[in-house]
């Protein structure tokens, strides 16, 4: 027996994110949100983390390592990437040691609202790509959509003794 | 190595911890993993059984200061949850890994009744939501079978529910049928939208009239009811006719679909326990007292003058003489 989709009856309205993309956003944010509130913030972090690492290990590896890496390279590697998979990061300003973008868009898009772990993806894939490159990195998101912002602020550092480690995250080349 | 003292950090963890070099050699240890028979010198596998999946993490490890976690069991079989990860700030430079072991078991079990905690929480988040939902429909459901769906005013069962309960509070009121002279004749020449309108200037008309304590209906069609509380005094009464018919004619003066159309409605009005204690006789009252009202155009009418044949006042609103309705 055939069924025709149009013969099902179906709101419209809400079908519009019954797609693959949403669809496995949506689990990816269950799945952060079930983490959080079953292991609290801080292990869903490392769990998050932990796939952001690997995560990291693969995007790193598509972007050419033999090239001179000076900060603007890196930036834009950064800033590639994160626009090829839905996030719309610029590059605020480069400066000492230090590469500062901001976004107004997550690759989450709304559905990182509250659950901030998500923020360890671009922590760590930021951190892999700049360290498998530079040696070192320091990233350090300082503002976010996942905490109600309106936009991310991540801040980026290449050198080890300029690095504010009370906060974010150190990475080094494996 | 940096000045602050290594087995000062250590000495902070209450779990077994385990400080690894590169070689994954202990280089630190705390007493809760000497008491676990760790010893420093020693490479973690002499303690650890070390599957290449743990390995894999082990190494990844090093990378960031991230806290990674896998499960290993020690020597004596113990199962243990361990979480690593990469020492940063002044130890950076030294490649070092730290390692907590945590007993699994408890872990476990927290993990568990957590999940279940929060499978809870959800579930009764969920209720609570479908509740409100729930709610919000009935209470919109009670509405919708309350209210009259053009004008907003109470339909005929809930005013009639509503007089019940004055009469049961032993709460004198008037009640006052009103009909909206010519609906057929608007709707006829100007249309039903026309008609429409007039229904709801007049609904309009009485909800700016009357108090906060009156309420009012749409019984259907062109004639509503007021039930007005209080013992009123036969002026009271003539001034909130008055004042719907002074907003009637505001409305037809600021009405553009016919210069000449002008709004008027007949009232018939019945007190109770005055006029009559049962609340069926004081309906058929007020109707009969709207319909003289209606007959002699009059602005009111009071049940109580019915037998007299006498009624009260000037009209106080009229209707022009109708023209001849032309032919289509």
């Amino acid at each position: 027996m055939t069924i025709s989709p149009t013969t099902l009856l179906i709101d419209e309205d809400r079908a519009t994110r019954l797609n693959d993309t949403d669809f496995f956003g949506d689990v990816v944010a269950e799945l952060a949100q079930t983490l959080e509130e079953t292991v609290g913030l801080s292990d869903a972090e490392g769990f998050i983390a932990t796939v952001g690492e690997n995560i990291g290990e693969r995007i790193s590896d598509i972007y050419d390592t033999g090239h001179a890496v000076t900060k603007s390279y890196i930036a834009q590697i950064l800033v590639d990437l994160k626009d090829r998979i839905g996030g719309d990061f610029r590059v605020v300003e480069i400066t000492g040691d230090k590469i500062i973008l901001t976004n107004s868009r997550c690759p989450f898009g709304d559905r990182v609202i509250g659950k901030t772990s998500l923020c360890m993806m671009t922590t760590n894939v930021f951190g892999h790509v700049v360290a498998d490159r530079n040696g070192y990195a320091h990233v350090r998101v300082a503002e976010s959509i996942a905490e109600n912002g309106n936009h991310c602020s991540v801040t980026v550092t290449l050198d080890a003794n300029s690095a504010d480690t009370s906060q974010g995250t150190e990475f080094f080349s494996g | 190595m940096p000045d602050c003292d290594l087995p000062f950090i250590l000495s902070l963890c209450v779990q077994p911890t385990v400080v690894l070099d590169a070689e994954q050699t202990l280089v630190a240890i705390n007493d809760a993993a000497t008491d676990k028979g760790f010893a420093p010198g020693a490479p973690l596998e002499t303690f650890c059984v070390i599957n290449p999946g743990a390995r894999a993490i082990l190494r990844k490890c090093r990378v960031s200061t991230n806290r990674k976690r896998f499960n290993t069991s020690l020597a004596d079989g113990t199962e243990v949850e361990a979480i690593g990860w990469r020492l940063g700030g002044p130890f950076r430079s030294d490649g070092l890994v730290i390692l907590k072991l945590l007993d699994v078991a408890s872990a476990r079990s927290h993990f568990i009744v957590t999940a279940n905690d929060v499978r809870h929480q959800r579930r009764s988040q969920r209720l609570l939501s479908l509740n409100d939902t729930l709610a919000a429909d009935v209470e919109r459901l009670d509405r919708l079978a309350s209210r009259d769906e053009l004008t907003g005013l109470l339909n005929a069962r809930a005013f009639r529910e509503a007089m019940d309960a004055r009469i049961a509070d032993d709460a004198a009121f008037a009640l006052i049928y009103l009909d909206l002279n010519r609906l057929k004749l608007i709707n006829d020449t100007l249309g039903h939208r026309a008609g429409d309108i007039a229904i709801t200037e007049m609904a309009q008309a009485i909800m700016d009239s009357i108090r906060g304590e009156d309420v009012a209906a749409r019984l259907g069609g062109d004639e509503f009811a007021i039930l007005a509380a209080g013992p009123l005094s036969t002026v009271g009464m003539a001034s909130l006719i008055a004042r719907i018919g002074d907003r009637l004619d505001n409305a037809a003066q600021n009405a553009t679909l016919d210069p000449k159309l002008k709004y008027s409605a007949a009232a018939g009005i019945a007190c109770w326990p005055q006029d009559t204690a049962l609340a069926s006789d004081l309906e058929d009252l007020a109707d009969r007292a709207m319909y003289r009202s209606k007959a002699k155009r009059l602005a009111m009418v009071f049940a109580r003058t019915l037998d007299l044949d006498q009624s009260y006042g000037e009209p106080a609103f009229h209707f022009p003489a109708t023209k001849a309705r032309s032919a289509r």
